[in-house]
């Protein structure tokens, strides 16, 4: 039994030793090694919306292949107000033998007859004058003249004391003139009360006054000289360039007269309508001289509204005017400057002062284009790594295999610049530099071929590719800064004859792609 | 990416994970995991709980005990053996993580993609056999039993270990991960039934447990459908979900030595063995039949799941707006959930032995000079660990002397591999001991194999 546990144990101790020395078992530690990470930098996909920033003042024209178009409107409109208004009368005096009543009237416009009129401003002043030794009294009526209070007649009543003066004044805006039929007058009975006859002995004045409302025959009525500016008639993102519209859209635009209440017919004379691009350069529209068919063209011009119409489009073509030259111009801001005539046709009718009147310019453009000059598009965008252990982790990335691709399906073509700066705007990283090793710092991503209907046909591939080591992907870990610029230009090579120009679609993408494969270590520590 | 990477590794490759359906004792480890017919006092709870009334032969003792002595261990496993791990997780001679060449890197991919590997361990803090001549025995036992499985997939070892090649779809979803960790009470009784006047049964033993369940530890894999693909131009894009549940000690996934418990439950065993009558001029056959794990555990602390929403693209590394979005979407979410069940890995357990005694023991009495056994597991369940998949065992046992007890076997079926054990037992009177493995490699070549096991018992009598 003793010689059996001895056994045991040997073998016991033996069969322990064996295991323990063969199990060797190592600290734990994840391995190292490197790894290819595929990652997308960037994939986009742009249209020309996504270029020039969509907004209110670009369209699609769908019965036409979708074709987009730009769309220009400037309103310029006026209310009267005070600007309505006569020359009044200058002191007038009336003198005549002693009499006990005198019968006279005022003529307050020479060739304006009224049926109502209300008024604004002005003043009526009446002066009598008593040179006698003793005190008359004075009972006066303005028969067509009424007060807005109570609308009674206006009656005057007062005392001209002997040996001096007597000052009455009728502030206009609380009376108001109706008539049974137009007079340009106002009509007054004037009785004196004296024990003896009065010799007559008093004058008036009628200041200048502008219409509240007014009824009647108006004379024909210089409202005076409108100005006016719009600014971003096309959208504030208007590009930078020259570019050649070839056309306009058709029946699309307009001058349109407007008034907003039925008035007196309406001349916008002298009009002049100047458009300035970004550059400061100006180009004045030119249209029909009075806007009738036959009329020479020229930089200053009128449009008629007339009475019976509430609005009127004067359509804007080619032949016309010279909206091509306006238009390729794309004006920042357009400045408008005319003067407003009132009843020019000396009919009956009426006008207030609250009554408005508008000039609006209405242009549509497709975007059937040539630009010569690049259109360009800047932008800046704030980029950086924020965190910490990210930052870090760049510093196991070996190597950084960047490929840039694009597929344009617009039919322009692209010269793009892009730089990585840190957040002073010190630069790191030309990428585009990089990309292209072009003098520039350019890469160009070809304009898509164009078929006879002046429509994109098939897209076009343009890929870049670059290495950048480990130095230049640590200097990532800074950037705070990207800066984009683009410069589009229609590509004569990409464009058959014999046309000149390209149509852009709605649908019409530029895809581009941004991506690389990072060479990384994969280390635990 | 490479925290992701990380993350996953850290799970696949380090915490040992899980999968076993049964704890086998020492002997039967080292006999083909055949126990339902030919294990005795302490090394039968578990197996079958009629098996304590029997004892080793020439054996009469009243009380067997140990404390904190039983541990075994098997690792199951294709590729994951100590030289993998050597090789490529473990500090070169400088104390430095090793490098991976890339023949490294498809010797990894090769090895483990899809391959499931199994980690059981279980252990013994305390078990004590009390056997009274009329009344019967009783027993009792305090187990510890930790289950991990994990299952990383081809595609996952390709993304973690060569990057994401263009115009390929991933698909991550056979990743799994798994494990349990429970303590048991097992409470025994059973007892001989002499049958008379029968010419073919000598006797039967029943017997029972019952088996109070502590979950200390649950995590598991309920749903993973995510696939990742990158495109010509590197869009990364991924879809699906995955989602585990989890319950522990601590509300988040940290480790600690069990102080309390998760959950509770309860379960049962219930066995029989048959002796058979001289079945020949020099043995007897032993028929053991057993339904083991039978019941419930709930789990009711710390219990949450962790989502993850797979669904991202990213287009733009440098775009702070889809980093963040990314980083939260390979962030878990974590959601409390009520109380919830699982049944414990049932098995029934069918099997013989038979023992040979010396050719002068006419009575078959004594301490037999050989055994051969034989077992039939089939799981009821896949639960905590579990499988339906059915294990056969193949073993045999030599009594060279009253003292050392050479053991043999071979298991095949289940969820691992076919595998020859081996084993030996030491009986130096009052105390017993046991050795084992399922994996003879495992003595003789450890670190090369995948299939690690390992069994170490010392038990202790009172006559």
């Amino acid at each position: 039994m003793l010689k059996s546990c001895h056994a045991a144990r040997t073998v016991l101790l033996l069969l322990i030793t064996v295991s323990i020395s063969s199990c060797e078992l190592k600290s734990p530690s994840l391995p190292n090694y490197d790894i290819d990470l595929r990652i997308p930098f960037s994939v986009k996909s742009y249209n020309v919306f996504d270029i020039i920033n969509r907004s209110g003042n670009i369209g699609i024209d769908s019965l036409n292949n979708n074709i987009i178009f730009i769309y220009g409107e400037s309103n310029y409109r006026r209310v009267f107000g005070e600007d309505i208004k006569f020359d009044g009368i200058k002191k007038t005096f009336i003198t005549s033998p002693s009499t006990l009543q005198l019968d006279t009237f005022i003529t307050f416009n020479d060739s304006t007859f009224i049926s109502t009129m209300d008024f604004l401003t002005g003043s009526l002043t009446f002066k009598f004058f008593n040179s006698l030794g003793s005190d008359y009294s004075v009972n006066a009526v303005i028969k067509n003249f009424f007060n807005k209070q109570n609308n009674d007649t206006v009656r005057l009543s007062f005392t001209v004391n002997a040996g001096s003066e007597k000052n009455i004044t009728l502030e206009l805006r609380d009376f108001y003139i109706k008539n049974k039929t137009p007079e340009n007058i106002l009509k007054i009975r004037i009785s004196f009360n004296s024990p003896v006859p009065v010799p007559v002995n008093f004058s008036y004045t009628l200041s200048e006054y502008s219409i509240d409302n007014l009824e009647g025959r108006l004379k024909p009525l210089n409202t005076g000289i409108s100005k006016d500016e719009v600014l971003d008639p096309f959208g504030s993102d208007v590009p930078e360039g020259e570019l050649f519209f070839s056309e306009i859209t058709p029946n699309k635009n307009f001058f349109v007269v407007k008034k907003f209440r039925e008035i007196y017919q309406v001349d916008f004379r002298n009009i002049s309508i100047i458009g300035e691009n970004k550059n400061g350069h100006r180009v004045r529209l030119k249209y029909l001289k009075t806007g009738k068919p036959g009329d020479q063209i020229d930089s200053i011009f009128s449009l008629t509204l007339p009475q019976k119409d509430d609005s009127l489009a004067y359509p804007i073509n080619e032949d016309n005017s010279n909206v091509r030259e306006f238009i390729n111009n794309i004006p920042k801001k357009i400045f408008v400057e005319r003067t407003d005539f009132l009843n020019l046709n000396y009919q009956e009718g009426s006008v207030n002062y609250q009554d408005s009147l508008s000039l609006k310019l209405i242009l549509q453009v497709p975007l059937d284009v040539s630009i010569t000059e690049p259109i360009i598009f800047r932008d800046t965008a704030d980029v950086g790594i924020s965190d910490e252990d990210q930052r870090k982790e760049l510093d196991k990335a070996k190597k950084l295999v960047f490929t840039l691709t694009s597929q344009n399906g617009i039919p322009l073509k692209t010269v793009a610049k892009v730089l990585v700066l840190d957040s002073l705007y010190n630069p790191l990283l030309p990428v585009s530099f990089i990309l292209g090793n072009l003098p520039d710092s350019s890469v160009t991503f070809n304009a898509c071929d164009v078929g006879t209907n002046g429509f994109s046909s098939t897209s076009t591939v343009t890929s870049y590719s670059a290495v950048l080591d480990s130095a230049d992907i640590s200097k990532i870990k800074r950037m705070g800064k990207i800066i984009y610029e683009n410069k589009l230009f229609t590509d004569p090579k990409h464009i058959p004859d014999p046309l000149n120009s390209v149509k852009i679609r709605s649908g019409d993408r530029i895809n581009i792609a941004g991506f690389g494969t990072l060479t990384y270590r994969i280390d635990p520590d | 990416m490479k925290k992701l990477f990380l993350t996953s590794a850290i799970f696949f490759f380090i915490i040992s994970s899980a999968n076993s359906q049964v704890l086998y004792d020492v002997r039967g480890l080292s006999m083909g995991n055949t126990s339902v017919a030919n294990s005795y006092e302490l090394d039968a709870f578990n197996q079958n709980p009629a098996n304590i009334v029997y004892q080793r032969g020439n054996n009469n003792s009243k009380v067997y005990f140990n404390i904190f002595t039983t541990f075994q261990f098997l690792n199951n496993s294709d590729y994951l053996s100590l030289n993998f791990y050597n090789d490529y997780f473990g500090e070169d001679a400088s104390g430095n993580s090793i490098v991976l060449t890339e023949a490294d890197k498809q010797n990894i991919v090769n090895s483990a993609s899809d391959q499931k590997t199994t980690f059981t361990a279980s252990a013994r803090l305390l078990s004590v056999i009390y056997n009274h001549p009329h009344v019967g025995s009783f027993g009792i036992s305090l187990d510890d039993r930790v289950i991990a499985d994990f299952t990383p997939s081809k595609d996952f070892l390709d993304l973690g270990l060569y990057g994401n090649q263009p115009n390929r779809v991933y698909d991550l979803s056979p990743n799994k991960i798994n494990g349990y960790w429970t303590r048991q009470l097992n409470l025994s009784y059973a007892k001989v039934l002499k049958i008379n006047k029968n010419n073919l049964i000598e006797s039967v033993s029943v017997g029972g447990s019952v088996k109070p369940q502590f979950g200390i530890y649950y995590f598991e894999t309920t749903k993973n459908s995510l696939t990742i693909q990158t495109s010509a131009q590197n869009i990364f894009q991924s879809t699906g979900e995955s989602e585990f549940q989890y319950s522990g000690l601590q509300d988040d996934f940290t480790i600690k030595f069990p102080s309390g418990i998760a959950g509770f439950g309860l379960g049962f065993d219930a066995g029989v063995n048959l002796v058979f009558k001289k079945f020949s001029g020099n043995g007897k056959l032993n028929i053991g039949l057993a339904l083991a794990d039978v019941g419930y555990l709930k789990w009711t602390k710390n219990n949450s799941k962790y989502y993850n929403d797979g669904n991202f693209i990213l287009t733009d590394i440098t775009n702070k707006e889809q980093v963040d979005s990314l980083i939260d979407k390979i962030k878990l979410t974590k959601t409390p959930v009520p109380e919830f069940r699982t049944s414990l890995p049932t098995t029934v357990r069918f099997g013989a032995t038979y023992r040979i005694y010396s050719p002068g023991n006419k009575d078959l009495t004594g301490l037999e000079i050989a055994s051969v056994s034989f077992d039939y597991i089939q799981g009821i369940t896949d639960k905590l660990g579990g499988t339906t998949k059915p294990r056969f065992g193949l073993g045999a046992e030599v009594n060279a002397g009253n003292v050392l007890s050479p053991r043999a076997g071979v298991s095949f079926g289940g969820d691992e591999n076919t595998l020859v054990s081996f084993g030996l037992g030491i009986d130096t009177g009052p105390v017993l001991i046991d050795l084992g493995t399922n994996n003879v490699t495992s003595i003789f070549n450890p670190k090369g194999t995948s299939n690690l096991s390992a069994g170490f018992n010392i038990k202790y009598k009172i006559n």
